[in-house]
């Protein structure tokens, strides 16, 4: 692969051209002071008129700015292959009184003359742009205007993304106004990427100084973005980013995240070996960290040693819900639903509820008749029919269940879970009635849940909305479930919780959890410091 | 709650005397020195009548001409430490800094709160990175619920502006607002904090799309409230919605990005939506759909686990396979029997069907459901029948069905997951449980593809025997690099 070539970015500045005793050729300042005869521009455009005419007049200038990146570039064992230099001409009837005097398009002339004349081992061609902005001073329209003018450069474009032979592109912040220099190190940060570097030529140093500010700026921008991803749940997408920064004090925030994304895919133990291991690597962790990850270990923990499915656990023995894990189990399912939602996520969204949905019918008759309800999969299945039936009937009574459900041998699928659970609020258990209605709301997106897992269906907020509302309204439970289409499925599904007695809190713990874990990205720079 | 948050410059404290060229304009009293006079005359009762400090004031008066009051006002001023040369010492602002917070107090209480003086000990404050990391430190301290962050850019060295603004968006995000003054106007708001986030979120928002995290991707570019990207984030989101199997709201989406006017440089955008809604559109159909568009969405059901897979969202991986298991071989017994199987248990249908599979030559299922058992019962029945269906048929039907044997258990992994009637965690390592020993039937040679690789390959089998093996990279993928492209493309 061929070394890398150096690219070298600068605007120009007043002072960028001097005597070569060292001298500014023009007073800082003197245009506005109100100097109209003797300023940057006229003086400079005399320069270039008396260098064209004379090349010999080129001993008499100096580039001391631009030199000093010169001597660091020629210190590396580089040259520069070409100079982009960005240079002011404001229409003298719009600029800001006095700019205009400032204005440094001769000196990017000059420069543009001079440099490869001076310096030819050092610089192999050199452009000069003007910079088309309103208004120099401002950042905002310095930025746009740099990035534009990459974009439109196929030049730049195209060692950018020559892969063959890398190029680095070296600004030097040291020359025209504080707006120019905000606007060129952004918009080269941005477009260059990786290859960039800044150079400060600063006035105490023989050279200039390359600045990390490039590599800062990239990782310090990409706080916000993960913040971001973090308080909406995207733990995976977070975790990746906090990864490629490959940086001690955030890494475990990276562990942390993933071992969420392992949790709401009910992979607790994942979860916990890696948040264990994201810890130990780390070593030294930052309290307010700490404190977070310790909170996640604690959830993962109790959840692995309650395990509702641990894998140590017989397969015939998978579906049993315990009740201390219940509550904790189903919160789960619902917020990780909760967040399928806020992302848009509906098709996942519709196979969570419908197993929370299924889950607690079976939980709630589980522990009410005190049976086994779950007729599928291996053991006798006919004998944990006929107990069930035999059990819903001495609760309910015969009567009260109708001819297509007497008999013993029918299975307990969830139209049977309803019916039992509606027959039992009718015998006096308000909450029974309750959850059935609600039930049989979120029911409404049982067909198109199977149909997705069979099928190509598609799953939309339309779909579930025409599935969901009419439910809704029929039951009369539309003054209290708001929202309509996955939020109002939601609201049916807390219902249903409620109606068990494990109605979930008001925030998602999930969305909690990126809070925290957001909030302790930003403090773990400030935590450095403590 | 509001803050302001401001470097103390050169230009921010102009003393008494005046420049005789220029009137309008004071000399800068915010090195030490001066300020250091004007701190001793404040500290013995004096007004400063004779001070100016123009553009504070003038922050001063946008902030009561917007109605915001502060409740914190913190002035940054430098401090460089004795390493510094004396030269640039004299020349910070710490002082001034002080001097500015009495006057403020003073003058501006109608509008501020409270303010505080903040040395900025960075060792250079021309070195745009000791001052970036400077505020990274400090400014997380300052953090409150405050609603609105003003962050004043115009005192000061590029670096500690530089600094002060990105540390800041870091800290409150999308809360933060650049403001400026210069000499002849009143203080306005700048657009650069904004387009600072689009300039820093834009190549990590291209990564995203890149990788197809498109949900991810289209809230962020959203974040941006810029209509340049509008064209942009309404495909993002199509793709999206397509990966949600929700093709129609797909195809409005595309359709509403096409109306937008597509900005200068995007003709890869506007190829990119055009290409977009051919392929959606390809996929449409109520059932019964043809041959051709079922096998497609197998296909698009393929690429679109392969993507959960690359996302580490296994449970939808395992969901999106057993669902072409179970599809592909239906789709290859309604190419065999010429009839298709019905979606509901329609009984007229049904027993269509049922008449089909004996015209075929083929066992009628017994009324047993018309799930993937019985879809494999069929196949099976095909493969061992090679004088009616022939040997290319038949060798087709014992391909998928030795590949789908191999697989039985991928079904059980779905259906003990949260997907099924379970909550078993489905990871790489548990799918390969489950597979591998099948897998080793049909890959028996050692480095032949186990787990999550052995299921791709084995179900890449079964689409082959069906009609249609997927090959080359993952059109999501390529859609997302395209997107990601013309996302770095669009001008400003």
């Amino acid at each position: 692969m061929s070394p890398p070539r150096t690219i070298l970015l600068a605007n120009v500045g007043t002072r960028d051209v001097q005597s070569a005793d060292g001298k500014a050729l023009v007073p800082r300042d003197a245009a506005s002071h109100g100097n109209t005869t003797d300023t940057v521009r006229n003086v400079t455009l005399r320069y270039l008129e008396d260098y064209q005419a004379d090349p010999e007049i080129r001993e008499l200038i100096t580039a001391p700015i631009i030199g000093k990146v010169l001597k660091t570039v020629g210190a590396q064992g580089g040259m520069i292959a070409h100079a982009s230099l960005f240079y002011t001409d404001q229409d003298e009837n719009t600029a800001t009184p006095g700019h205009y005097g400032n204005d440094t398009v001769h000196v990017a002339a000059i420069l543009e003359k001079w440099l490869p004349q001076m310096h030819p081992d050092m610089v192999g061609s050199v452009s000069t742009h003007r910079i088309s902005a309103t208004d120099i001073a401002l950042s905002d329209q310095m930025y746009a205007y740099f990035r534009n003018a990459f974009l439109r450069d196929d030049r730049l474009r195209g060692m950018r993304d020559d892969l063959s032979r890398p190029t680095r592109f070296v600004v030097s912040c040291a020359s025209g106004t504080t707006g120019a220099n905000v606007g060129l190190i952004l918009a080269a940060t941005e477009f260059f990427g990786e290859g960039v570097v800044i150079m400060h030529p600063s006035e105490n140093q023989p050279q200039a100084v390359p600045m990390q500010i490039a590599s800062m700026l990239r990782r310090q921008a990409l706080r916000l973005p993960v913040q971001n991803l973090l308080r909406q749940g995207y733990f995976a997408a977070a975790a990746t980013v906090i990864d490629s920064w490959n940086e001690p004090a955030t890494a475990p925030l990276g562990g942390a995240s993933r071992a969420i994304q392992r949790w709401l895919d009910f992979d607790d133990h994942t979860g916990l070996s890696i948040l264990t291991g994201t810890v130990q690597q780390a070593g030294n962790v930052a309290p307010r960290v700490r404190t977070v990850i310790d909170k996640i270990a604690k959830e993962l923990g109790e959840r692995t040693s309650t395990a509702l499915i641990g894998a140590d656990r017989p397969v015939a023995d998978r579906h049993n819900v315990r009740p201390e894990s219940a509550k904790r189990r189903f919160t789960d399912l619902y917020w990780s639903a909760d967040l399928c939602v806020s992302q848009n996520r509906l098709f996942d969204l519709i196979t969570r509820v419908h197993r929370l949905h299924e889950a607690i019918l079976r939980w709630k008759l589980r522990t009410l008749l005190r049976v086994k309800t779950d007729d599928i999969g291996t053991g006798d299945k006919l004998a944990t029919r006929r107990t069930f039936w035999e059990k819903a009937r001495a609760k309910i009574g015969t009567g009260a269940l109708p001819s297509t459900v007497l008999d013993q041998d029918r299975s307990i699928d969830i139209d049977a879970l309803i019916l039992v659970i509606d027959r039992l609020g009718a015998s006096g258990l308000d909450q029974m009635t309750s959850l059935a209605k609600h039930a049989r709301c979120v029911d409404a997106v049982r067909n198109l849940r199977n149909k997705n897992i069979h099928g190509f269906e598609g799953v939309s907020e339309d779909e579930i909305e025409k599935l969901v509302a009419p439910k809704i309204k029929g039951l009369n439970l539309a003054d209290t479930i708001g929202g309509s289409g996955s939020r109002a499925l939601m609201g049916c599904l807390r219902g249903m919780l409620a109606a068990i007695d494990m109605a979930p809190n008001e925030k998602n713990p999930f969305i909690d959890l990126g809070d925290r874990l957001a909030d302790a990205l930003i403090a773990v720079d400030a935590l450095e410091n403590a | 709650m509001a803050i302001l948050l401001l470097n103390v410059g050169s230009q921010d404290l102009l003393g008494p005397e005046r420049d005789a060229r220029d009137p309008l304009k004071g000399a800068s009293s915010s090195g030490r020195i001066h300020a250091q006079t004007h701190f001793d005359r404040l500290d013995r009762g004096e007004p400063l009548d004779d001070v100016e400090w123009p553009l504070v004031s003038k922050y001063l008066a946008f902030t009561r001409s917007e109605g915001i009051h502060l409740d914190r006002l913190i002035l940054f001023g430098t401090d460089q430490p004795g390493t510094v040369v004396e030269q640039f010492r004299k020349g910070d602002t710490i002082i001034a800094a002080e001097v500015l917070r009495r006057l403020i107090l003073t003058h501006g209480r109608d509008v501020v709160g409270d303010a505080t003086v903040v040395a900025v000990n960075v060792d250079g404050a021309d070195r745009h990175d000791r001052c970036l990391d400077f505020f990274r430190r400090e400014l997380p301290k300052w953090r409150g619920d405050d609603d609105r962050v003003l962050v004043a850019v115009t005192g000061g060295t590029p670096g500690v502006n530089l600094g002060l603004l990105l540390a800041a968006q870091a800290t409150w995000g999308d809360r933060v607002e650049a403001i400026g003054a210069n000499p002849s106007d009143p203080a306005f708001a700048l657009d650069v904090a904004r387009q600072m986030r689009v300039a820093f979120q834009r190549q990590p928002v291209a990564d995203l799309l890149a990788r197809g995290q498109f949900a991810t991707a289209a809230e962020i570019v959203r974040s941006w409230h810029d209509d340049r990207f509008e064209p942009l984030a309404l495909a993002t989101e199509a793709i999206r919605l397509w990966l949600d199997q929700a093709h129609n709201d797909a195809h409005t989406k595309v359709n509403t990005a096409m109306t937008h006017e597509a900005p200068g440089a995007a003709l890869d955008l506007s190829n990119l939506l055009q290409d977009l809604r051919r392929d959606i559109q390809a996929l449409e159909g109520e059932a019964p759909v043809s041959r051709e568009t079922e096998l497609r969405r197998l296909k698009d059901v393929f690429w679109n686990a392969d993507l959960c897979f690359r996302q580490e969202r296994h449970v939808d991986f395992v969901a999106r396979m057993a669902l072409i298991l179970e599809r592909a071989i239906r789709c290859f017994i309604e190419e065999v029997i010429g009839h298709p199987v019905p979606e509901s248990n329609n009984p007229r249908k049904r027993e269509d069907f049922e008449v089909a599979l004996e015209a075929g030559g083929l066992s009628r299922t017994e009324g047993r459901g018309l799930d993937y058992v019985a879809f494999v019962k069929i196949a099976k029945d095909v493969a061992s029948n090679t004088g009616r269906f022939g040997a290319d048929v038949t060798a087709r039907a014992t391909h998928i069905t030795k590949h789908a044997d191999a697989l039985d258990k991928l079904r059980q992994l779905r259906n003990e997951s949260v997907v099924g009637h379970r909550l078993e965690a489905v990871t790489p390592k548990r799918v390969a449980e489950y597979v591998d020993a099948g897998l080793q039937r049909v890959f028996p040679n050692d480095g032949d593809p186990r787990g999550v690789d052995g299921v791709q390959a084995a179900i890449r089998a079964i689409l082959g025997g069906a009609g249609d093996q997927p090959t080359g990279p993952n059109p999501f993928l390529t859609y997302g690099e395209r997107l990601s492209r013309a996302l770095l493309d669009i001008p400003l």
